[in-house]
């Protein structure tokens, strides 16, 4: 076995040519946990170097999740390397509320919808933290919506927000029945496994709907609902819930909440004054009641009153007095 | 069978360092080590003294935070957060120690530690235009400019609007 054939002359170039992939190896022994590799020497010598040349791809994916989506896509232009990198960010933070502020409605969700299709289309991870969609949509565009959340969930989310704020009254965007049969079967559930926190605004979502996310998410800790008319009554109820923040606001249908899990730490209700059950909360220690419209007599907080002892905070509103 | 409920590292300068195990089993290399009962001896790692110094004394800074968790000392609390700000300031300011710690913490596996490094990389290319960017790192930029305008053609609302 010769491979030093080469001349003095044509191993200059060669050596040119070596020096990337050499140092990509290097990177990737550093992961493999070798042994051998001089961390600092070469460190001195090479201060002019590309000093993200000696990392491995994950470690480049990890730096661009911190960034925006924008400025991730940005980093396409530094050099080929990272032409395609920033298609692997786990942060899909779709945020651009204040965009195209003086268009017409019709066109700015267009936009919106486009930037966002174009987005998923070149995103190649398959696991991401954050999903958030950020935008004035409702059923009209319930298409493209009923992709989104299919692609975040095959993707294994942790973090999903959905704000349709302010939405359209009386045509709110709803998870299609189809859907919703599909998360309940298999692969769909093993989708939302990964959910540590929900936020679904202006999205049109009943009771059973969201109990059946804290019944099959093990790990989900944040659940945010506003804004949801078919929301009429919800349980949260049983011994091994993980919530531990529990978010309700003008939902304007709902009658009644009935909460009893073992790891809540805060719970959060505005809107019109409601039953409210409660059974064991023995982590409980901040609690919001902001009762609107105004009442004379707010009744919701009654149950709550045994908890009293252990709360660190209470905060009402909305009531000249509060009966227990 | 564990012997010392200390780990002793060395550095790639031949510098040692003792540190409790309870403190060290941040690190899944160490921990894996300690388990397979392969952590009794010294445990030479290709780190500089002055890198592996500053991953010891996060590990122990953190490992002091969770056991404080419960109780409510302020005092101390803002301590930890005061030493938390001077480790992120001395980090951006340095890139040496950015980057060393960078390629310690993630040939160590000590998850929350790569985060925050890379928190605070990106936090350093945040507002840059990307030859700004580039400038920073020393990236070498290999497109011709027909494949950059390509580049950004491909990539047009991330870089007008």
């Amino acid at each position: 076995m010769s491979f030093k054939q080469s001349s003095e002359p044509s191993q200059k170039p060669r050596l040119q040519q070596n020096r990337i992939p050499l140092k990509r190896l290097h990177a990737e022994l550093m992961t493999k946990k070798a042994r051998h590799i001089s961390e600092d020497a070469p460190e001195k010598k090479e201060n002019l170097e590309d000093w993200f040349s000696r990392f491995p791809d994950d470690i480049l994916i990890h730096i661009i999740s911190g960034l925006t989506l924008k400025e991730a896509a940005r980093t396409s232009v530094l050099s080929s390397r990272w032409k395609y990198l920033w298609t692997f960010t786990t942060s899909l933070d779709f945020d651009k509320k204040v965009k195209y502020m003086s268009f017409p409605p019709d066109y700015k969700q267009s936009k919106y919808i486009s930037w966002v299709n174009k987005v998923l289309e070149l995103h190649r991870g398959s696991r991401i933290n954050q999903f958030r969609i950020c935008f004035r949509l409702d059923a009209k565009h319930k298409c493209n919506i009923t992709n989104w959340v299919s692609t975040a969930i095959a993707k294994n989310v942790r973090n999903f927000e959905l704000d349709l704020s302010p939405g359209t009254y009386d045509n709110y965007y709803e998870i299609p029945q189809e859907c919703y049969k599909n998360l309940q079967s298999g692969c769909g559930l093993s989708g939302i496994k990964s959910l540590r926190s929900l936020t679904l605004c202006a999205v049109n979502v009943t009771g059973e709907v969201v109990e059946f996310f804290i019944h099959n998410c093990p790990l989900l800790e944040n659940l945010r609902i506003t804004q949801s008319p078919d929301l009429l009554s919800l349980k949260v109820v049983g011994s091994s819930i993980p919530l531990k923040c529990l978010d309700i606001q003008f939902c304007y249908s709902i009658k009644e909440i009935e909460i009893s899990a073992p790891n809540l730490l805060s719970f959060k209700y505005i809107g019109q004054d409601i039953n409210l059950h409660v059974g064991s909360l023995p982590q409980l220690v901040d609690v919001v009641f902001h009762v609107t419209p105004m009442v004379q007599k707010m009744h919701c907080i009654g149950s709550i009153v045994s908890y009293l002892p252990q709360l660190k905070t209470l905060e009402l509103d909305g009531c000249n007095e509060v009966s227990i | 069978m564990a012997t010392t409920s200390t780990v002793k590292l060395r550095s790639g300068d031949n510098e040692v360092f003792e540190v409790e195990k309870q403190v060290m089993i941040q690190s899944g290399t160490i921990r894996n080590m300690i388990e397979d009962d392969a952590a009794d001896g010294e445990i030479p790692l290709q780190i500089s003294s002055r890198n592996l110094a500053k991953v010891v004394e996060w590990c122990k800074c953190m490992q002091h935070r969770d056991r404080n968790n419960n109780n409510d000392n302020k005092e101390e609390e803002e301590e930890e957060e005061e030493w938390e700000k001077k480790f992120d300031e001395e980090v951006s300011e340095d890139k040496d120690l950015h980057f060393g710690l960078l390629l310690a913490a993630n040939y160590l596996e000590i998850p929350a530690l790569l985060h925050r490094l890379c928190q605070l990389a990106a936090d350093i290319v945040k507002g840059k235009t990307p030859e700004e960017i580039r400038r920073t790192f020393n990236i070498k930029k290999d497109f011709t400019p027909e494949e950059e305008e390509a580049v950004m053609d491909e990539h047009g609302w991330a870089f007008h609007d």
